[in-house]
């Protein structure tokens, strides 16, 4: 029954097509920015590699090298002259400025770009269909009908969290079987462990984008009201960091929450802690490890304090 | 269970109000509606009417007192009786963009009624054609009707109706108040809560008076009105009519130019009595009590329908 509320709602429907739409155009985009080269492309690039060869600097500096090779590093080449040439002079492919697609790179490129969008537009599909009943004070006629508060909160939360993993499932596998058609159809067929790294993230991804939604949900059933809780999120991301950093230094970076998603997505992150170089002579690596396990814990903690508060909220206080 | 279909007893509402001061919504409020008819809930604008039937409903939760419905304790019980309750608190609330159909049918489905129950409540309120307009687009009338549509998808024994004729026009509020004796004439149970005096003494068999969050009243209409009525009588001869009616033992005060007779006897005793003395009336009019007069003399208080709500107020 929420499920069907849920789907009779237009800000639903209009984010749902958000969540189909903004994924398939950032797959377009990718295929189009990674394009292979046509003729035209190389033709152009063939033009410009030789104005460039054609330049008297370059010619000085490929005699000089013969003359001198082990200046370059380069005397023990089979051909010198030929060494030179590649090592100093232009090639064709500086003039080739387009990426070319690498399945490995987006998972964290366009792929989390793909989940960004989803976490978003399912948070602000939960926070809208709570907002809603707030709003129109229907949330009262429908606790007429069912008075067993606990049981409407689950039953709205559930609807929210099977939608975000229908949606999150489908429009996963759909972009990422973009990917691979993408990929397939270049030539350029990713490593077996990269596409395995991306199964994995994809399958933390959809209960990540799912369990969003029931956080937008449970801070507007504490609020009731979409516009405080878009208001609250909207000064989390600005301030929330700044607070952290203030309140936590050095060792700040372990608890932003944008690392604790990374870490979570990506079975584990290297995170900014300059709190382990604290002798300047030493050389340090300022860099940590963010586990999966710290990552999803933290998010899972964020979580469970939205859903206490929201749900002691909802059956303790006055409805209007 | 209980022949008292709402009873509450000491119940109590309090709430802290913006400057944190300690307001009180309902104070100790005794209420007892036995089943069947319509029992009237009168008071003025934040008298606590509101307040107390949101308590009931489970909407707000009481700071004092016990409350039953059909026997049973609430809200603790609340979820065993809702199915036997219908309700419409302040205005009726509705998603504005889903039609009226739409918003009957979620209703429905969370109840397990059919479709073909919507259908039916839509007839009932002669909402039968209008029912695929968005509740956005419909008049104030006729939200009120799909309101009460929405208490008769469960076929209730017990209505609690909260102000149901506001910003009504008088076609609309005649055609609720004859929904409402319909509905109490069939043998469910109305609670009608207005603070329209006329409305109640019109459309109730008995009510409760409260003011102040307190109960000042409570019995059949009758009963509250009193069965006494007073007569105003002009004759000729004022002395000699005093006499004559007070020899049958009827109450006679003598005024300027008339007679005000406070009697049970139905007129025509009077007239008869008098002719019989060949005394003939110039004027015989009734002059009721009515339940305003009984509130304002129960709550010295001329601010009817008017003043802060207090018992919305609680609510927010």
């Amino acid at each position: 029954m929420e499920l069907t509320r849920l789907r009779w709602r237009r800000a639903v429907v209009v984010l749902l097509a958000g969540c189909l739409l903004l994924p398939a155009v950032l797959w377009a985009g990718l295929a189009w920015n990674t394009r292979p080269f046509s003729e035209a492309d190389v033709r152009e690039a063939q033009a410009q590699l030789d104005q460039e060869l054609a330049q008297p600097y370059i010619d000085r500096e490929i005699r000089r090298c013969t003359r001198n090779p082990q200046d370059y590093g380069l005397q023990d080449a089979p051909d010198v002259e030929e060494a030179c040439g590649v090592a100093l002079g232009p090639q064709l492919d500086w003039f080739l400025y387009r990426p070319q697609l690498d399945v490995a790179e987006q998972e964290r490129g366009t792929g989390l770009g793909v989940v960004t969008v989803l976490v978003a537009l399912v948070l602000l599909l939960g926070t809208t269909f709570a907002g809603h009943d707030w709003n129109s004070g229907s949330m009262s006629n429908q606790l007429l009908f069912e008075p067993r508060r606990l049981r409407l909160w689950v039953a709205k939360a559930a609807a929210v969290l099977l939608t975000g993993l229908v949606v999150g499932a489908l429009v996963l596998a759909a972009f990422w079987a973009g990917v691979w058609l993408l990929a397939e159809s270049r030539d350029v067929q990713g490593t077996a462990a990269a596409w395995a790294s991306i199964r994995g993230s994809v399958l933390r991804a959809v209960p990540l984008v799912a369990l969003a939604g029931v956080g937008g949900y449970a801070l507007t059933m504490f609020f009731r009201s979409t516009v405080a809780t878009l208001g609250v999120m909207f000064a989390v991301t600005v301030a929330g960091n700044l607070l952290v950093a203030a309140l936590l230094g050095d060792g700040s970076s372990r608890w932003l929450l944008p690392v604790n998603v990374a870490a979570y997505l990506f079975d584990g992150v290297e995170y900014y802690d300059p709190g382990r170089c604290t002798n300047p002579v030493v050389e340090c690596d300022p860099t940590s490890m963010l586990s999966l396990t710290a990552g999803g814990t933290y998010l899972l903690v964020l979580l469970v304090a939205a859903v206490v508060l929201s749900v002691w909220s909802f059956r303790r206080r006055d409805v209007p | 269970m209980s022949a008292l279909v709402i009873e509450t007893h000491g119940l109590r509402k309090e709430f802290r109000s913006r400057r944190g001061e300690m307001r009180v919504a309902v104070r100790d409020l005794d209420l007892a509606v036995p089943g069947g008819g319509v029992h009237g809930f009168l008071g003025p604008n934040g008298s606590g009417k509101t307040t107390t039937i949101r308590m009931l409903l489970g909407l707000a939760q009481a700071s004092r007192g016990t409350m039953a419905l059909f026997g049973e304790p609430v809200p603790g019980r609340l979820p065993s009786v809702m199915h036997r309750i219908g309700a419409v608190v302040e205005s009726p609330k509705f998603s504005p963009m889903f039609t009226g159909r739409q918003n009957l049918a979620l209703l429905a489905r969370s109840i397990g009624q059919p479709e073909s129950r919507v259908d039916a409540a839509l007839e009932t309120v002669s909402l039968a054609g209008r029912e695929d307009d968005r509740y956005k687009a419909y008049s104030l009338g006729m939200k009120q009707r799909l309101a009460i549509a929405a208490t008769l998808l469960k076929d209730p024994e017990l209505l609690i109706l909260d102000e149901p004729t506001n910003g009504l026009d008088p076609a609309g509020i005649r055609e609720i108040r004859d929904t409402i004796r319909e509905l109490g004439e069939r043998g469910v149970t109305v609670l009608l809560s207005s603070h329209i005096l006329a409305e109640v003494q019109q459309v109730c068999d008995s009510a409760t008076i409260i003011g102040h969050g307190r109960m000042l009243a409570s019995g059949s209409v009758e009963e509250l009105i009193g069965t006494s009525t007073t007569y105003r009588v002009r004759l000729a001869d004022g002395t000699a009519g005093a006499e004559t009616l007070r020899a049958v033992g009827m109450a006679v005060r003598a005024e300027a130019d008339h007679l005000v007779v406070d009697t049970d006897s139905p007129p025509d005793l009077i007239t008869r009595t008098l002719a019989d003395r060949g005394l003939y009336v110039a004027e015989l009019t009734p002059v009721r009590a009515d339940l305003e007069s009984v509130f304002l003399e129960l709550t010295g208080d001329s601010t009817l329908g008017a003043g802060p709500d207090l018992g919305k107020q609680a609510d927010q």
